[in-house]
């Protein structure tokens, strides 16, 4: 469903290039949960904004059902923490305006079957401002999936959340059925899946046999 | 189209009126300032007995100024309209989510735009008012001018989306709109006859699109135009309102090749 071949991206500033990611390639099936696990500065982030179409790769390409993004918008579905959400309106507001944006002939039935999924009920009529973290970041879910989207690229969805609230969210996201990219770098996010890669400054890591808290901080010293 | 358009509108407007006494207070102060500033100086000027300066003259000055002031809050409105937008959005890190999402740019400008339309129709009316105390016009002319408000605002959008282009992609650049945008106003003619300048700058000014609002605005209200004048100015209006966003949401779409800076 997803391919990402030779896929490279370079940052460019006055003083430096610097190379964010380095001839990725990735093949995702369909309804296939897949986790990217890397430190801080791994190029992460950089990967699904390149997946989501928010960037142009350098080189390389990202496919999905071998077309090219731009004609694939709407399958996709984007998080990127707790942001892209405005404070300064409230949950329901938020989601009807993406609703809309994306086409959603029936916003009030999917908000409502979404606010359920996601415990949001009590709050959607509130300023996303006095939202607590945990709650942004469930909104910030609902964002993504309002359009029923097929594909969820997920950017660190449980940060700074506490064990329990992480756990909620993670098992939202394994019942969703949808192909999804996880991006983080907190170990027990990966629990959900057995299709786990280490991602570090840029390269996918070879693990050999399944990736243990430990072996995954030995591939990382090992490549620093 | 409509849907995602009326979406865009309603967002804005209700983001507008998170703070309403702010918003809807700031809607003449910026218009009025220029606008008291040259009556002023026109009040002055005619107190001492001067009778005409290039048409202005003791008994048409305030409508000419209040018609002027009409373009110039359009004017002042539109323009840093997607700066300030665009400015926000960087800020709340909320402007991707936009940019990803499948909509027609053209969405984005008029839903912008039209958000503004609350702030923009009390100033129409409360100018219309005054004008309309001080030199009677035609309903037919007032519902020709408010038209051509409009056209011009939407034509004005377009620089503001060129403007809210650099606020993304690179904010060194700005001030270069704003200089550029300094000249524009200048050369408008907006508070002052176009007689004033030198016969080469006149010509300058020909070129102007607001020029042409501005005085097609006010010959229909002095109900001094015919068809051919008409049509003059109404051309380069609408070719400036088609042309501008046109090259608005062409730099806008490549927002994404330069990438979003400073964010």
């Amino acid at each position: 469903m997803i391919k990402i071949e030779n896929l490279t991206h370079v940052f460019r500033t006055k003083t430096i290039n610097f190379k964010v990611l380095d001839n990725i390639n990735l093949n995702i099936k369909k309804k296939e949960i897949f986790c990217l696990l890397g430190p801080n500065g791994a190029g992460k982030t950089t990967l699904l904004k390149l997946a989501s179409g928010l960037l142009n790769p350098t080189e390389g390409n990202i496919l999905i059902d071998n077309k090219p993004i731009q004609e694939n918008k709407e399958k996709i579905g984007l998080m990127l923490g707790n942001s892209l959400i405005y404070n300064r309106l409230t949950g329901y507001s938020n989601l009807k305006y993406f609703a809309k944006l994306y086409g959603i002939k029936d916003h009030r039935e999917r908000i409502q079957n979404i606010s359920d999924l996601l415990k949001l009920n009590n709050f959607l009529n509130n300023y996303v401002e006095i939202y607590s973290f945990g709650m942004k970041l469930k909104l910030a879910l609902a964002r993504a999936i309002i359009h029923d989207p097929e594909i969820l690229l997920l950017d660190e969805p449980t940060l700074g959340l506490d064990p329990i609230i992480s756990l909620e969210i993670i098992k939202i996201i394994q019942e969703m059925n949808k192909t999804i990219i996880i991006a983080t770098n907190k170990f027990e996010d990966t629990l959900i899946t057995q299709n786990i890669k280490i991602l570090n400054k840029g390269k996918l890591l070879n693990s050999m046999g399944k990736i243990t808290p430990d072996s995954y901080i030995r591939l990382i010293k090992e490549n620093v | 189209m409509f849907e995602k358009l009326k979406a865009i509108i309603e967002k804005e407007i209700k983001l507008n009126f998170r703070y309403k006494f702010n918003y809807l207070g700031m809607s003449l102060s910026s218009s009025l300032r220029l606008m008291f500033f040259f009556l002023l100086i026109y009040f002055g000027i005619f107190s001492l007995g001067v009778r005409d300066i290039g048409g202005i003259s003791h008994n048409n000055y305030i409508p000419f100024l209040l018609l002027g002031g009409l373009i110039s809050s359009f004017l002042g409105f539109g323009y840093d309209l997607f700066n300030i937008k665009f400015q926000n959005e960087k800020y709340w890190q909320t402007i991707e989510a936009f940019l990803i999402a499948p909509v027609n740019k053209f969405n984005l400008l008029l839903g912008i735009g039209f958000s503004e339309i609350i702030r923009l129709t009390i100033i129409f009316l409360i100018i219309i008012l005054i004008t309309y105390l001080f030199l009677p016009a035609s309903i037919i002319s007032i519902l020709i001018i408010s038209i051509i408000s409009m056209i011009t605002y939407i034509g004005i959008l377009g620089i503001s989306l060129i403007k809210g282009f650099f606020r993304l992609t690179n904010e060194n650049y700005l001030f270069l709109i704003d200089y550029f945008f300094f000249i524009w106003i200048f050369f408008s003619c907006l508070y002052y006859p176009i007689t004033l300048f030198p016969d080469y700058i006149q010509k300058i000014i020909l070129l102007n699109p607001i020029y042409h609002s501005v005085t097609l605005i006010r010959e229909l209200w002095y109900g001094s135009i015919t068809s051919s004048i008409f049509i003059n100015h109404f051309l380069y209006i609408l070719g400036f309102s088609i042309i501008s966003p046109l090259i608005g949401i062409y730099l806008f779409n490549k927002t994404i090749n330069i990438g979003i800076k400073g964010y």
